[in-house]
């Protein structure tokens, strides 16, 4: 793996200004890793998005299941909340990898991206999704073939 | 470079690292903790499980500076005072293993599989083993081990 | 005292295992150490035309660069065929020189061209992607089909056939032939796999320049026989300057057999370089270049009277060799295949034709069953083809051929010494509750499910091997194994054998066998191998032989331990030695209560004397010391056998496959310890089943492997099998004083025609070839639903 230098931002403001056209966020790192691991990427910085707590969480509201973009498969799937609002949505979580893919791997990480063949994104255009990010709101059964996000995302599944 | 402050096996450990240090190349080569194996490239094979912060994740897709400051639990680290893990204590009851480059991996994968499940039948021990590969044993010692472990734990 | 043998005792070699204190090949670092990364080729044929290393050399961290020319300059030796096969015409087979760098061609993707030394990992590779190598690309022939119609890839080995090998009477055939009702046909492929043992392939050299010996620790099988290959053959030091170091070493099936390219360069560079080499496959490069297992296409015929009775057969099969012939390459499709062709069964004619081509893919070999698993495919499932053309069931058509006299000497070669295989698939058609499929099919139907059940009565030929039979059929080798069985003054045991663990837990039967014989604590027996300088010589570990062939060893070299032992304890107890008995570790003088243990007279062989006397214990003529060597050649093979049954749930809907029911009856002669055979067989039955629903090793049209990883090749996982329900029945072999037949392939031989006669059972005989994935499954469903249609 090619070296690269590695920060971990403490908010949103300071994930996007280290950002640039030659680094990638890093959230559980399940497919970022690899990547890099078999020099199908590489990058001049990551950036560690996990340390900013607003990015991770699970709430539910009224009509609404609001999950942080750092939040894992496994916290998904355990979830007594998301289990009673959409319990399909907790079904579907609990199938992703195994469970050490779950452990780290996040809703955010699946979402941005965008590989046709994983669970998340078919998910997020069947409930009709929006996906919060620092620069927009993403309509996923609009934008449902959208190239990969650039910014730290918040995802609001209704 | 970084400095990784972190607890291995109940020690502290302070390194400095380079960035791009994978979390199984510490425990290997750096902290000669060589009980964590390799066994693919593409994070599927399961031989290079450890603990994190209590929950088994694979160290060979993790970069030591993305847990600094977390206490990490290897296979080295799962005896305590001479004495086996009931679950290492299960695996050689019921012959679970046999070439034993698995087993590692396996075993902190089974050890995380009960703490959130204590007494899982044996469709949940397969499907929570499916991130472990074995080769050798057509697993169902290794799911007899499991048991063997929750009966006792 | 019970005996060991026979007993489920726990593993000896567990604790390291389990706390993580193993030591593997890639766990050992040498002071000073060099890294190696492999330049391979892109390309599945090339020429090489040049390699430019000059900015490579002058990157950081960089100690050599090494290429073909370099090691060809220094005239190292390459990698062999272990076993020369006659074509049927009696000419000599044709094997392609395999340099182990190529120097002007290459022939597989992954086949390496040079090779980086450097202080570090990262530095290696890093330079590695600075080597420049200028390819002509050749047109690939990675076809297995096509093979022979294609462009010769190797120089004078025309139409790419290594040989074109008979076994058996083309004439009685066709006599046979012409007598029969029927003649059933039938098209197969034996897809190819990779055997993937979790342990990547690793070596770490060092050289002492003050002894100027080399000494390579690797993840091999038979670290003997590496040595003897790479000192003979290779040329890299003399045999008595190579000390070869097999540590433990992380599951092999076959793949760890051969001496590969990277110990023979690196063994060789350490020597030029004086340094230490760490080399570590990675998962894609294993992928790549460990011997890849199977891969045939075989058209069969079997002739049958009416009412089921065989009457003759015949297997005509191409086989690929990939791009090299390796050491066992040759002869697993010919003499481990064919004489295996017609199965258990009485069969008055048969012959079997192997054609082995080479191809523009990674070089096949041995893989556990060796072929016996493409022998024992092919009729099985024809045989089941002949049931369901002949409205027979399949176990009667099965009993109706069963040989049931033994010794039973097969048509083709093997005499079996013992077998029952009525006994057998009696037991597995109770066990399997047979009779009580009907209705569990008419449940799944009822789910909407496909339901089928699959029969399978296979025997193998293993315990390899008779010395003087195989080299007369062209072995480079004799096949039998040694042990050195050395009594320490203490009473301590110390085991030597040349046979290999990794994984079959010899640590533990040895010495249980070891106990039994010499009446020592099992405690007190340590069974050290893998280590050219500890103990003989030996060939190693495959083709289920350990046992039955590094065990007899053991046994023997124990019986010389006794012989002396007795004469020196008569001697101390002042009897002669017809009225000693041997019981339980305790030479008894017989009628009186006399006694010396086993570690008494060790003791007093050691330390032969007393004090203020001249008096010794040892006989006349003998010698101090309790040490024995045996060196054991069986007389023959061995011949386990067995009957399996499993039953597979189908979804239309999806073509998903659902193993739901797997029982297998073995009969292993004498088991020293059930727990362990056990798990070779649930070991083997997971290999046999990933071959049949799972794994493919697939090659495009340009020789590139597109299942290059665990993302694109499927190995089974826990949540791919039910639980296995295990019989066993017990016939002892006649060739050895144990009674033991082997048992670590059964399964991989069995398990494939078991489980794909049960999923073309439940797609009512429609034949398709294995793996039987879920997309060809689904479209033999739609083929199903439209032949109901077009009936209804």
């Amino acid at each position: 793996m090619k070296t690269f230098n590695y920060h971990s931002a403490k908010d949103v403001k300071e994930a996007s200004k280290l950002a640039s056209s030659n680094s990638v966020f890093l959230a559980g790192g399940m497919t970022t890793i690899p990547s890099m691991k078999l020099g199908l990427a590489s990058y001049k910085d990551i950036i560690n998005i996990k340390e900013i707590k607003k990015l991770s969480g699970i709430k539910v509201t009224g009509k609404k299941v609001i999950i942080g973009a750092t939040t894992t498969h496994a916290e998904v799937a355990n979830s007594k909340d998301v289990k009673k609002a959409i319990p399909s949505l907790a079904a579907l979580a609990e199938g992703i990898g195994d469970p050490q893919v779950r452990n780290r791997g996040t809703i955010g990480g699946s979402i941005a991206n965008n590989d046709p063949a994983a669970d998340y994104p078919s998910a997020c255009i069947a409930l009709n999704a929006t996906i919060h990010t620092n620069n927009r709101k993403i309509n996923a059964e609009i934008e449902c073939c959208s190239p990969t996000f650039h910014g730290t995302v918040i995802i609001i599944l209704r | 470079m970084k400095k990784i402050s972190i607890e291995v096996n109940g020690k502290k450990v302070k390194k400095e690292v380079p960035d791009h240090t994978i979390l199984s190349v510490l425990l290997r080569d750096i902290l000669n903790l060589t009980g964590t194996h390799i066994g693919c490239d593409t994070s599927q094979c399961g031989a290079c499980v450890v603990h994190v912060d209590g929950k088994s994740i694979k160290s060979c897709t993790t970069l030591a500076a993305d847990i600094n400051g977390s206490k990490v639990t290897t296979i080295e680290g799962l005896s305590k005072n001479g004495k086996m893990h009931p679950m290492q204590e299960a695996f050689k009851k019921m012959h679970g293993l046999q070439c034993g480059f698995c087993t590692p991996g396996m075993v902190m994968s089974a050890v995380d599989l009960l703490k959130n499940n204590k007494k899982p039948s044996d469709t949940e021990i397969r499907d929570w083993l499916e991130g472990n590969i074995c080769r050798c044993t057509g697993y169902q010692n290794i799911v007899a081990a499991v048991k063997e472990a929750a009966s006792k734990m | 005292m019970a005996s060991l043998v026979g007993s489920r005792v726990e593993r000896k070699e567990d604790k390291r295992f389990l706390t993580g204190k193993g030591r593997y090949t890639a766990d050992i670092n040498l002071a000073n150490q060099t890294y190696a990364i492999f330049i391979r080729s892109p390309h599945a044929r090339a020429k090489i035309k040049k390699i430019d290393t000059s900015k490579a050399l002058k990157a950081s961290g960089v100690v050599e660069i090494l290429t073909g020319e370099d090691i060809a300059k220094d005239k190292i030796g390459g990698l062999i065929a272990g076993w020369a096969i006659r074509s049927e015409d009696g000419s000599e087979m044709k094997c392609p020189p395999n340099p182990p760098l190529a120097k002007d061609n290459v022939n597989f993707v992954g086949d390496p061209v040079a090779v980086v030394f450097a202080e570090t990992l990262d530095e290696a590779s890093a330079a590695a992607d600075l080597v420049k190598v200028d390819y002509k690309v050749l047109k690939a022939v990675a076809s297995l089909a096509d093979t022979m119609k294609s462009e010769a890839i190797h120089e004078g080995i025309e139409k790419n056939l290594c040989y074109d090998w008979l076994l058996g009477d083309r004439q009685k055939v066709k006599e046979a032939f012409d007598k029969a009702d029927k003649i059933i046909k039938l098209d197969i492929t034996n897809n190819r796999l990779i055997p993937n043992a979790m342990e990547p392939r690793a070596c770490v050299i060092d050289y002492n320049t003050a002894s100027e010996e080399i000494t390579c620790y690797t993840t091999s099988q038979n670290p003997h026989l590496s040595r003897l290959i790479m000192s003979a053959f290779g040329g890299v030091t003399p045999e008595n300057k190579l000390r070869v170091i097999a540590p433990d070493v992380g599951g092999g099936f076959g793949s760890k057999i051969n001496l590969y390219n990277e110990e023979i360069v690196c063994s060789w560079a350490s020597k030029k370089i004086e340094r230490p080499i760490k080399w570590v496959a990675e998962r894609t490069e294993s992928f790549l270049t460990d011997t890849h297992g199977r891969d045939h296409i075989t058209h069969a015929e079997l002739a049958v009277t009416n009412d089921g009775k065989f009457l003759g057969f015949k297997n005509e099969t191409i086989a690929n060799l990939g791009a090299y012939a390796r050491v066992f390459g040759t002869v697993t499709p010919t003499y481990l295949f064919g004489p295996c062709a017609t199965g258990v069964y009485i069969m008055p004619a048969a012959y079997s034709n192997v054609k082995a081509v080479y191809t523009n893919t990674a070089p096949v070999d041995a893989y556990r069953g060796a072929g016996r698993p493409e022998a024992t495919y092919t009729i099985e499932r024809i045989v089941d083809k002949a049931a369901l053309e002949l409205g027979m069931d399949p176990i009667e058509i099965r009993m109706k051929n069963f040989p049931t006299e033994f010794p039973f000497k097969q048509t083709l070669v093997h005499q079996v010494d013992s077998g029952d295989y009525v006994a057998g698939l009696e037991k597995a058609k109770q066990m399997s509750d047979y009779d009580g499929f009907a209705a569990r099919r008419k449940d799944s139907e009822s789910r909407g499910k496909l339901r089928g059940i699959g029969v399978t009565s296979y025997f193998e030929a293993c315990g390899i091997a008779p010395s003087p039979v195989v080299m007369m059929l062209g072995c480079g080798v004799g096949l039998w194994e040694s042990a050195e069985v050395r009594f320490n003054p203490t009473g301590q045991v110390t085991v030597y054998t040349g046979s290999h663990s990794h994984g079959q837990s010899h640590d533990t039967t040895f010495a249980q066998i070891a106990a039994d014989e010499l009446g020592v604590p099992f405690e007190n027996i340590d069974v050290v191998h893998g280590d050219t300088d500890k103990g003989t010589f030996g060939m190693g570990t495959y083709g289920s032989r350990s046992l039955t062939v590094g065990g007899i060893a053991i046994v023997n070299a124990c019986k010389k331990i006794i012989t002396k032992a007795k004469k020196v304890a008569a001697k101390m107890l002042e009897v002669s030695v017809d009225e000693i008995d041997f019981k339980d570790g305790e030479f008894v003088v017989t009628k009186s209560n006399k006694k010396k243990t086993i570690g008494e007279v060790a003791f007093a062989c050691y330390l032969p004397g007393v004090r203020d006397e001249v008096k010794s214990p040892l006989p006349e003529g003998e010698e101090p010391g309790l040490t024995e060597t045996a060196f054991f050649d069986p007389a023959n093979f061995s011949f386990p056998a067995g009957s399996h049954i499993a039953e597979v749930e189908i979804d239309p809907e999806t073509g998903e496959v659902k193993l739901d029911k797997y029982t297998a009856v073995d009969d292993f002669g004498t088991i020293v310890n059930p727990t362990i055979v056990e798990g070779q067989v649930h070991g083997g039955i997971a290999q046999g089943i990933g071959q049949a629903l799972t794994e493919n090793a697939e090659y495009d049209s340009t020789g590139q492997l597109i299942t290059a990883s665990y993302m694109d090749y499927t190995m089974p996982r826990a949540d791919n099998f039910p639980e296995f329900q295990l019989g066993f029945t017990c016939t002892k072999a006649t060739t050895n004083p144990l009674g033991v037949k082997g048992c670590g392939e059964a399964g991989a031989i069995a398990a494939p025609p078991t489980v794909m006669n049960a999923v073309i059972n439940a797609l009512d005989g429609q034949e398709i070839q294995m793996p039987a994935t879920a997309e060809k499954v689904w479209k033999a469903c739609q083929s199903i639903k439209k032949t109901n249609v077009k009936a209804a």
